[in-house]
Order: C-alpha cells, then structure tokens, then sequence
C-alpha cells in the first residue's frame, strides 16, 4: 500500500528511459558490408557507442550528446583506436541521405548507418567500423 | 424537538489534511527504503561531470591548485606532473569540464567545487574556443548544466535541490513514476541488490583520478593539420565573442576570488591549423587572448600566457588539445611560470 502511495505522490516531469547496455566484447564475425545502408537503428549517441563496444570498438563519449542548433543532429566524440571519432545521430534522415549523396572528399572517411554517422581522421578506421555494423563507408 | 449539536465546520478538512500528511510520511518513508535499489537519479546532467563530482567527494582534504576550463584544460593539465615539478608540491586537481564556456564554469564552480576542494589558487584557463558566444558545443553544455537538478538556476532550483536533499519522493521522482523501473527496484531490495552508483573511477579511458582528460593521450596530429567539421561546426561555429568578452572573464574571475581563493588566468597552446580555422584566424584568436588579459586586469589577476612555450613537436592530440607529452610539457612548466608571474605559492586550509 505504502508503494502505491509513493507512486501516487511521485512528482516528475517524464519518465527515465535511459539503457543499461552491456559491454560484450569484441566480435569475431564482422558481417559483410551491404550495398545498402545497413547496421542498426539508434535512438541517441550513447546508444550508438553501445553499439560500438558490442561490435568490439572502445568508445567513451566526450560529451553526453550535443543536440546542434538546428535539432536536427546529436553529436559526441570519442577516440577509437588511436583516432578521434565524431559520432553523429541524425533525426532528420534526409539530410544524411543528402551527406551521403554529396561523396563527400578530404582527409578521412566516415561509416554511416540508417540514422547515423562517424567520421574519423583514419579511412581505415571508418571502414573497420562500417565493416563491423553492416553499414557503408563513405568520403575514402 | 430535539437540538442538534453544532459539528466544527473544521473537522472534516482537518482529517483529511491528517490523513494526506499521514499518506505523505508513509509514501516517503517507503521511497526512502527502496532508494538504493532505485536507478541513480541523473543529478549532473552529464556523466563526466557526475564523475568529478564523485571524485571531489572523495579528496581527502582540499586542493592547493585547482585547474577549471574547457577541454584544453581537462587534457592539457596533468596534476600529478604539476605536484612533482612544483617546488612546494602543491596538491591540484583538474575541474575542467567540455565544452565548458566562462558561464557553465563559473556556475559548476559555484556548484560545489569550490566549497568541496577549497583551493587556494584557482587556474582559469581561457581560449577563443571558450569566448566564442556562438558555439553550439558550448550553448548544449551549458543547456545540459542547468536544466540538471545540480545546475538548474535561481530560487526554483535552489528548491528543488534541497527537496531532492531531504525527500526520496523528490529525488527519485522519475524512477518512481517508471512501473517497470518500480518493479525491478522491489525485485532488486528483496534480492538485496543495490542499485549502481557513479564512482570516481566510472570513465577509466576519459578521466584520470584527478578529473585530467584521457581520451586524447595518446594521439598525435600534424601541427599543420586542418581542424575537422566538429572543431569547425560545434566548437568555433558562429564565431563571435560577443559584446563583452572581457566581462565574460571578469565575472568568472569574481566567481572565484569571492571565496577567498586566488584565480589566475591562463592562455594554452594551440596549434597553428587551430587559427586558421577561425573567421580571421590569428587576429580572433588574439582578440579573445586580449579579453582574457583586459577581463584579468580589471580585477587585478595575474596572467600566465603558455601560449609561447617550449613544446615537442608532437605535443598535440589535435588543432586545440594537448596530448600526454604536451600535457607533461604544460604541467611540470607551470609551476615556474606561476612564480615568473608573481602568483604565491599558497595552501588551502584543510
């Protein structure tokens, strides 16, 4: 009773949905990259560092996630094998098919997914990480 | 005919507010038992912070020499290097945060990190990066500061931190509105399972134990080297200084000199590809060392520019960080360049 109580009282503004993920460890059997942009669907940045440790990359945010001024983009940075990544989730996916359809040039390269994207310095890093997620590397 | 007895016309609001009161008590006392079983409450809006936070709990005394500023600071000062190169061995610690602009570092300083570490000489790094009013970097960190339950700002804020404080209801009053985060709280206080809790040691691969940055260690970048989109978009993006940068730094100086403590302003080292990625290149970058210097004179602080030091070629994890041999460069340098400045070698009193 005393528990119903103390939800019936509990003030808040929304409830947490935020993700315990376990840190599984490498992967051995990196998929094939598609022709498509393949890999998996994230909600925010942290969930697509999540995704990088399962598939064996270290990625430890910078930032939490820094929302840009149009809102179209959540952004963080962390250092994978020696190169600094910049993880990008896009909310609008139009603007990334528009990136992706750019062929963008210049030094580095960047692995991109349904709704993200990571640019590192390294092409090859790019290409290990799009390599491992099911997604396409571009920018090489 | 019978008289009918008066009723007191407060009787009835008086039970129930009895009964409202007796319900508060009981549902507070029963969030307070389940509490450690319940997801930590996001209190910092961002984990590094959390962690520094955790780290600063843990000091087992004050700090001589507090370091606060951006990312620079946080990978560019190592305060180990500091202590052993410092003729005194002043204690230091690093309380720099990303992204941190002079508002949020004043704010987060005022937090609680000055009244925790009680230093003696606080170390103000500043840099264009820091000044540039339009960085979105900046503006969604300093946003993730103050809609925090640490951060938010005026009397609302200072309310709820204290309701937070003293009543589990407040402090947990998402996780309690969450059924399943409710249920798995019952499930784990049976199981006797406490819930996780930020420690000092929760980012090994971002921060040292004494909150120096990590991540960038080991990197090195050709001094030449241009800057990438998210120096150039998220970091110097609409570069302007505003209307009273030296202000900006002044105010943050304040902030600090109000507990008695010493600031000192710093300038840090960039590469050369870090001015060429501003609108004007060396000419911004020297405009925000002017109102770092203009914001130090007027209050009357000392300035320790670094920006011309020696440093080895490959001191640099990027345009505008340091990496561990630029950072033991900086670190074991600054001790005699703070006495070259007049600043004294002070304790903090534990």
């Amino acid at each position: 009773m005393a528990l119903a109580i103390a939800g019936a009282f509990a003030i808040g503004a929304g409830c947490s949905t935020d993700d315990d993920t376990d840190d599984n460890g490498p992967d051995d059997t990196a998929p094939a990259v598609e022709e498509g942009r393949g890999g998996p669907e994230v909600a925010d940045v942290s969930e697509l560092a999540d995704e990088l440790g399962d598939a064996g990359f270290t990625c430890d945010l910078e930032y939490e996630g820094l929302v840009d001024d149009t809102g179209q983009r959540e952004m963080s940075r962390c250092t994978i094998a020696d190169d600094q990544a910049t993880l990008t989730v896009w909310f609008d996916t139009e603007l990334l098919d528009a990136f992706v359809d750019s062929d963008p040039q210049g030094p580095g390269a960047t692995a991109v997914g349904p709704n993200w994207s990571i640019d590192t310095t390294d092409g090859a890093t790019a290409a290990e990480i799009a390599s491992a997620l099911g997604a396409i590397s571009v920018g090489e | 005919m019978a008289v009918r007895a008066h009723r007191n016309p407060l009787r009835t609001p008086l039970l129930v507010a009895v009964g409202m009161l007796g319900a508060f008590v009981a549902a507070e006392a029963a969030a307070a038992a389940l509490a450690p079983y319940l997801s930590e409450p996001d209190r910092y809006g961002d984990r590094s912070r959390a962690v520094k936070a955790a780290q600063i709990e843990d000091l087992a005394s004050c700090v001589d020499v507090l370091v606060a500023g951006n990312s620079m600071a946080r990978d560019g000062f190592l305060p180990e290097v500091f202590t052993d190169a410092d003729p005194a061995g002043r204690s230091a610690y690093n309380a720099a945060l990303d992204a941190a602009s002079p508002e949020l570092t004043a704010a987060w300083l005022e937090g609680g990190v000055l009244s925790d570490t009680r230093p003696a000489t606080v170390l103000l790094t500043i840099s264009s990066a820091d000044l540039n009013a339009g960085s979105p970097a900046a503006a969604s960190a300093l946003g993730s500061w103050e809609t925090s339950v640490a951060g938010a700002p005026g009397i609302l804020g200072d309310l709820e931190r204290l309701a937070s404080e003293h009543l589990a209801l407040i402090e947990h009053r998402r996780e309690l509105r969450d059924p399943v985060e409710l249920g798995e709280a019952i499930g784990a206080a049976v199981r006797s399972e406490r819930a996780e809790r930020t420690g000092p040691d929760d980012m090994p691969g971002v921060l040292g134990p004494r909150g120096e940055g990590r991540s960038r260690q080991d990197l090195t970048t050709d001094p030449d080297a241009e800057p990438d989109a998210f120096v150039t978009e998220q970091i110097l993006g609409n570069f302007d200084l505003g209307d009273d940068p030296s202000g900006r730094v002044a105010d943050l100086i304040r902030t600090v000199a109000a507990t008695g403590a010493e600031p000192v302003v710093v300038l840090l080292p960039v590469t050369p590809a870090f001015a060429g990625a501003h609108p004007r290149g060396e000419a911004d970058l020297e405009a925000a060392a002017d109102a770092a210097r203009r914001g130090a004179e007027e209050t009357g602080t000392a300035v320790v520019d670094m920006r011309g030091m020696d440093l080895p070629a490959d001191a640099f994890a990027d345009s505008h960080h340091l990496n561990r041999t630029g950072a033991v460069a900086l670190s074991s340098q600054l001790p005699a360049a703070l006495a070259e400045a007049g600043v004294e070698t002070e304790r903090c009193e534990p």
